[in-house]
């Protein structure tokens, strides 16, 4: 995997010129050693994300998910099997290149905001805005999910579905190629969940990031191209929607 | 200014009075370590001058019977600057008022004082002057005569008898005590 790969300017560019999917994942396994006893939480799952693909991750607690998502992000490494990114083996990448892709390609989005506290939304943004190779301004990316008006409050004066909005804005603001949302309706009602979800749309259809959403919530995935079940560390089922609905036509 | 700067002076000014704590330990902490810093810089520079001016060697070593090549030997060493050798005999001495006797040193110097390693300092008087009635050879060496003065008046039991003719305490023989 090259390490001075350009994220976003040329990614666009791949999109409209190479048809390989963004992710090709074959035979991944993740086993954790704790102790005696070895937990499987990937037993051999191939898959593959297509470019500005709206995915959603379904199962149970303990059924991979999460650990699908953190090696697709660069944060978790397999036991086996390997993962490619835009024809680059994310498995063979080393620290160095790993933490290059994820600063410049992946944006996380978790249950819980992780924004710092005494900076404003403006200033969490500006975090990642100061690093980026080409990143949207703070301001756009708070304009984006729909928080022009909130850019100078501190998390502590944001209810949490603001919160969870800040986090959105803070991941997509360096235009990664990948979004990745560790249930980031967890924490909140139907009303603000719906909120969070538009503005995940809204990202996947503004600016074409292929997103990746891990929830517990059957009801969401109806506004997925794709829904992938997940069981047992293995993919239990998969099926495309032949109509995506609308997060504001969403109830649960 | 950056966010992560503005996010440190942020939680700065939050704990303000811990900061102000721990700046206060520290510098109390950095002052106390650059005194004893220097204490201990300046104790080292006053022993080295005054080794220095006093000529005290750095290395001392007791032998027996060692001849006069040897200190030539030593000297040749790469990193000795100066070598001397002494007499060094440890003697009993009755001394007045003492009741058991007490130990005495007898230490070699130069009949002619000579810029050497750990010199005679005069506080007052005169160095040794080789055939004075008032001084001693006590030992005659190949190279070295010991010379004593009289450091604490040296009585025998004849000492504490008059002299017959004038009537007082007849006068002990003085004697050169180095040591």
């Amino acid at each position: 995997m090259s390490t001075n790969a350009q994220p976003a300017a040329s990614s666009g560019d791949n999109r409209q010129s190479s048809p390989s999917p963004v992710f090709r994942v074959s035979g991944l396994t993740k086993v954790y050693h704790t102790g005696e006893l070895d937990v499987h939480a990937l037993r051999g799952i191939d898959l593959e994300l297509r470019e500005s693909e709206f995915i959603i991750l379904l199962g149970p607690s303990g059924s991979g998910k999460s650990t699908l998502l953190n090696i697709l992000g660069g944060l978790d490494v397999p036991s086996a099997g390997s993962v490619f990114y835009r024809g680059r083996e994310l498995t063979a990448a080393d620290d160095q290149q790993l933490t290059w892709y994820r600063r410049h390609h992946v944006g996380f989005v978790f249950q819980f905001y992780n924004l710092i506290p005494s900076l404003t939304a403006r200033e969490n943004i500006a975090l990642v805005t100061e690093i980026a190779l080409n990143p949207l301004s703070p301001e756009e990316a708070l304009e984006l999910v729909g928080l022009g008006d909130r850019m100078d409050h501190f998390p502590s004066q944001l209810s949490g579905g603001e919160q969870q909005r800040v986090a959105i804005a803070r991941a997509i603001a360096k235009r990664p190629d990948v979004l990745l949302c560790d249930e980031p309706t967890g924490a909140l009602d139907i009303t603000t969940g719906i909120v969070v979800l538009e503005a995940i749309e809204r990202v996947n259809r503004d600016l074409g990031t292929t997103t990746a959403v891990i929830t517990h919530n059957a009801s969401i995935a109806e506004m997925a191209d794709r829904v992938i079940l997940l069981a047992d560390g293995r993919i239990a089922s998969e099926r495309r929607n032949a109509e995506k609905r609308s997060s504001q036509d969403l109830h649960w | 200014m950056l966010a992560l700067n503005r996010k440190l002076l942020r939680n700065l000014w939050q704990t303000k009075g811990q900061a102000i704590a721990i700046i206060l330990v520290i510098a109390a902490g950095v002052s106390m370590f650059i005194m004893y810093f220097s204490t201990f810089e300046s104790l080292r520079l006053t022993r080295s001058a005054y080794y220095e001016r006093y000529r005290f060697a750095d290395v001392f070593a007791s032998l027996k019977r060692a001849p006069v090549w040897l200190r030539e030997r030593i000297a040749r060493i790469p990193g000795v600057a100066q070598a001397e050798t002494r007499v060094v005999v440890d003697v009993t001495l009755d001394v007045e008022g003492l009741s058991e006797p007490a130990k005495g040193r007898l230490i070699s110097i130069p009949d002619r004082q000579v810029a050497t390693l750990n010199d005679v300092f005069l506080r007052r008087g005169r160095y040794i002057e080789p055939g004075r009635a008032d001084e001693s050879a006590f030992f005659k060496l190949t190279h070295y005569r010991i010379y004593v003065r009289k450091y604490r008046t040296i009585t025998d039991g004849a000492d504490q008898h008059a002299d017959p003719q004038s009537g007082r305490p007849r006068k002990s023989p003085s004697v050169l005590v180095a040591g």
